[in-house]
């Protein structure tokens, strides 16, 4: 939680960044194996104002991704 | 756990933020939610 203050402020993030210490979120969302080990997959979603899944994205391009979301809201 | 499909109801969470808030997902209805995962820092991948 410490480092993502840290870096959330170094980088002046307009949005909350989150942490899911159990990966019992991660795990929901497929973006973790299990809740005992392994690292994050870099997948994004959008979720639409209905709650309801709009978008995913398998494998988040980090150098795209800004622009790939933007085209789509 | 497989990801979820277009249309899937996005299941709540309740995570805490970086400044100390607590951010609720079933509150930000009505609005895009966009959520991107990462690794931690300093880990492959």
């Amino acid at each position: 939680m410490a480092e993502n203050k840290h870096f959330a402020e170094k980088f002046q993030f307009p949005y909350p960044l989150l942490s899911d210490p159990t990966r019992a979120m991660g795990v929901q969302y497929g973006a973790a194996d299990s809740t005992s080990g392994g690292n994050a997959k870099r997948v994004a979603y959008i979720i639409g104002p209905d709650s309801k899944v709009k978008n995913v994205f398998a494998k988040a391009n980090t150098s795209t991704f800004a622009a790939d979301v933007l085209a789509l809201l | 756990m497989p990801l979820l499909n277009v249309g899937d109801t996005a299941p709540d969470f309740t995570l805490s933020a970086h400044d100390g808030s607590t951010v609720k997902l079933s509150a930000l209805r009505g609005k895009n939610v966009i959520l991107w995962f990462y690794p931690k820092a300093d880990t492959p991948g």
